[in-house]
């Protein structure tokens, strides 16, 4: 029965790389990235929650259904960040007004 | 010990099944309760970028990293609690779920002491005071408001957590769950997990991004 789970060396391989991946983001952050800094903290986030996933929770080992369902609300978290934040990016800075003529009347 | 199915299910693989399929969907449904804040924070970080910078250059990085090694070791541990009493271990087991439950409670206490810190400099939810007059930043207000609102539902679904896995060791101590029906711990550890996977999301929004 328990070759359907995981090892207790695959869990501590596990937990290993995420500390890893924790200290590299901590590292990561001290360095100025510029545009990339977001993009690269948030992809390394999301490997750690891959690996927390796939180990610890053996999304892996569940039946089709239960993956469905988290497939699902990833898909949903994902789509309403990102076009949250595409939606406020693309909005063009109305122009300044011009100022307004006082109409003279002749 | 060993434990019958309820009558409704064929046998105690199915009703095992029905129990992590109703988890997950709870865990799905959790994840769209945090997925509004997570775009809110995301539309507001894109239109004040110099506010969220100014907010993460004010976050205890210390208290904040050491939390989120506590909260992965937790996780590790209650992930080898489930295993070890699967495979017929439940004193290592009980053990290891409260050791799971003394790191959330450490969680907690720091987090406590890092809002104490906050609260005490004027850094509060609201965006009004001394701190903000002297840091006139634009999305300043807006970082410190989602930093409590979002780390403090997180907080509380730790406390959850904490009594779940609390009772759940006290049952795995008691011989109420065993190696052949184990999966009312496998649920709490999911559970716990996900609180994990949130603060893995939450450390580089509200601590590392934008004080490189």
């Amino acid at each position: 029965m328990s070759a359907r789970f995981a090892s207790t060396r695959a869990l501590t391989l596990a937990w290993l790389a995420l500390v890893a991946l924790a200290a590299g983001s901590l590292a990561l952050s001290r360095v100025h990235l510029g545009a990339w800094g977001a993009p690269l903290a948030m992809g390394i986030a999301a490997v750690k929650a891959a690996v927390i996933a796939l180990w610890f929770m053996e999304l892996g080992r569940e039946r089709f259904s239960s993956r469905g369902a988290v497939a699902l609300a990833v898909g949903f978290v994902l789509l309403l960040a990102g076009f949250a934040s595409l939606d406020v990016a693309s909005r063009a800075t109305p122009p300044a007004r011009p100022p307004v003529r006082a109409e003279v009347s002749p | 010990m060993s434990r019958a199915h309820v009558e409704h299910f064929e046998d105690l693989d199915r009703q095992a099944h029905a129990a992590h399929l109703g988890m997950w969907v709870f865990l799905a449904s959790e994840s769209l309760l945090f997925a509004g804040l997570f775009a809110l924070y995301a539309a507001l970080r894109v239109a004040h970028p110099a506010g969220f910078a100014e907010g993460v250059a004010h976050a205890k990085l210390a208290i904040g990293s050491a939390n989120t090694f506590v909260l992965l070791t937790s996780s590790y541990a209650v992930a080898v609690a489930v295993r070890a009493l699967r495979t017929g271990r439940p004193r290592l087991s009980w053990r290891l779920t409260l050791v799971a439950v003394a790191l959330g409670v450490a969680f907690l206490v720091a987090k406590g002491v890092e809002y104490g810190l906050h609260l005490s400099e004027g850094m509060s939810p609201g965006g009004r005071g001394a701190f903000f007059d002297a840091h006139p930043v634009e999305g300043l207000a807006s970082y410190v408001t989602l930093y409590f609102a979002m780390t403090g539902l997180h907080a509380l679904h730790v406390a959850v957590g904490v009594v779940v896995l609390t009772t759940l060791a006290l049952r795995v101590r008691r011989g109420a769950v065993t190696a052949e029906a184990a999966h009312p711990l496998a649920l709490g550890a999911l559970y716990w997990h996900l609180v994990d996977v949130v603060w893995v999301f939450l450390w580089p929004m509200f601590y590392l991004v934008g004080s490189g």
